[in-house]
């Protein structure tokens, strides 16, 4: 399927999407970025331009595709203290569709809130967790996006773990 | 790391990124053995935030599918044009069968099976009784004895005759029986008697041995 996928193959790009998009997706939405759904695009965007000088198989497209990830975050956060989000709107080309407003308002508040916790975590922590859990890499894999070693990569998570206990546990008390 | 090789051969991962995650596994695995119910909890909604897009933007399609969308419409054109030739080639095909007469020498299987000959009226209810007039007229013959209609002039061998008004006459071979059936002449049966009035030939009696005198 890579292999097809690099030699351009559509059905395979398609399906290269579709496996590692909600991965991207749920990473994005973890670190609360500005639009979660634009930035995977963009990530997508830019793999897909150099798929061909691709090495390292499946595991490096996936190292790929979150350091591109990693680095498209780190640009929205830098955009954003910069500017007010402006996102351009319009109705007549928006076919996009949602379950429900109820729906949409939960899931809203449930990616906000985990937004919110792991936005309260250093970043290099936050994103271990993040990489690990939500786009679901081995620790070799966070190790080679992060630039870090595995063990380093496994106290960041362990740190990360223990901090979301202690605000979740403060967030319990003062309710 | 392994090979490229090996690593094209894998199989590509499933849209939920870890179908089989644990939080309590993850959780030991981290060093962490006393986890709050809410931490475990939180564990377990994480994975959800990673789900399918809605749709990938159009710059990205663009990037993926204009080669593809040539290759369906030529893709489209080639079954198009195959399939009116499969359907042209079965429609001929079953018209020439439905249409091809039976010889006297050989004849069908079945009344219903043979399809009417040019000339005569469709009989209703007969195999070819929804057949188009059209396409009675138009198989071709493929041999001597598959030839229909008075264009081409009667032979010997295309009785009886195929137009209507022969068929007031009663011929042989419009009986029911096979041609080669008689029925069995007085003549033939050896112990009918003559028409003379005399007895049949019979062997001569032979002497009775004890009337023999002396």
């Amino acid at each position: 399927m890579l292999e097809a996928a690099r030699r351009g193959n559509p059905f395979a790009i398609e399906q290269l999407y579709r496996s590692f998009s909600p991965g991207v997706l749920g990473y994005f939405r973890a670190r609360g970025a500005g639009d979660p759904e634009a930035s995977t695009n963009d990530v997508f965007i830019a793999v897909l331009g150099r798929l061909p000088q691709l090495v390292g198989g499946t595991t490096g497209l996936r190292k790929l595709i979150y350091t591109i990830a990693h680095a498209r975050l780190i640009d929205d956060y830098r955009r954003r203290q910069r500017q007010p989000v402006e996102l351009a709107f319009t109705p007549d080309t928006d076919d996009r569709t949602v379950p429900s407003a109820e729906q949409d308002a939960l899931t809203r508040v449930a990616e906000q809130r985990i937004a919110g916790l792991l936005a309260r975590l250093p970043d290099d922590q936050a994103e271990a967790v993040t990489l690990r859990i939500v786009s679901g890499l081995s620790l070799a894999q966070t190790a080679a996006v992060l630039g870090r070693s595995e063990g380093a990569v496994k106290q960041l998570q362990r740190r990360g773990l223990l901090r979301l206990r202690e605000l979740l546990g403060a967030a319990e008390v003062t309710r | 790391m392994s090979s490229r090789s090996d690593d094209n051969n894998e199989m590509m991962p499933r849209p939920q990124p870890q179908p089989t995650y644990d939080p309590a596994d993850f959780l030991r695995e981290s060093g962490i053995e006393d986890a709050s119910p809410e931490l475990l909890l939180l564990l377990a909604e994480l994975p959800r935030l990673a789900e399918q897009p809605s749709r990938p933007s159009a710059e990205l399609v663009q990037l993926w599918r204009p080669r593809g969308r040539r290759k369906r419409r030529h893709h489209a054109l080639v079954s198009g044009a195959a399939a009116i030739v499969l359907a042209l080639t079965a429609s001929g095909a079953a018209a020439a069968a439905r249409h091809r007469p039976t010889s006297p020498i050989q004849p069908a299987p079945t009344s219903s099976s043979a399809g009417p000959r040019s000339g005569h009226p469709v009989r209703p209810g007969g195999s070819s009784a929804a057949l188009h007039p059209s396409l009675t007229r138009t198989a071709l013959p493929t041999s001597s004895s598959d030839r229909s209609g008075p264009d081409l002039g009667p032979t010997e061998s295309d009785s009886p005759k195929p137009t209507g008004s022969d068929r007031s006459e009663p011929r042989e071979t419009d009986s029911p029986e096979p041609s080669g059936s008689r029925h069995p002449e007085p003549d033939d049966s050896p112990s009918a008697p003559r028409s003379d009035g005399a007895e049949p030939s019979r062997p001569a009696p032979t002497p009775d041995r004890t009337s023999r005198p002396g």
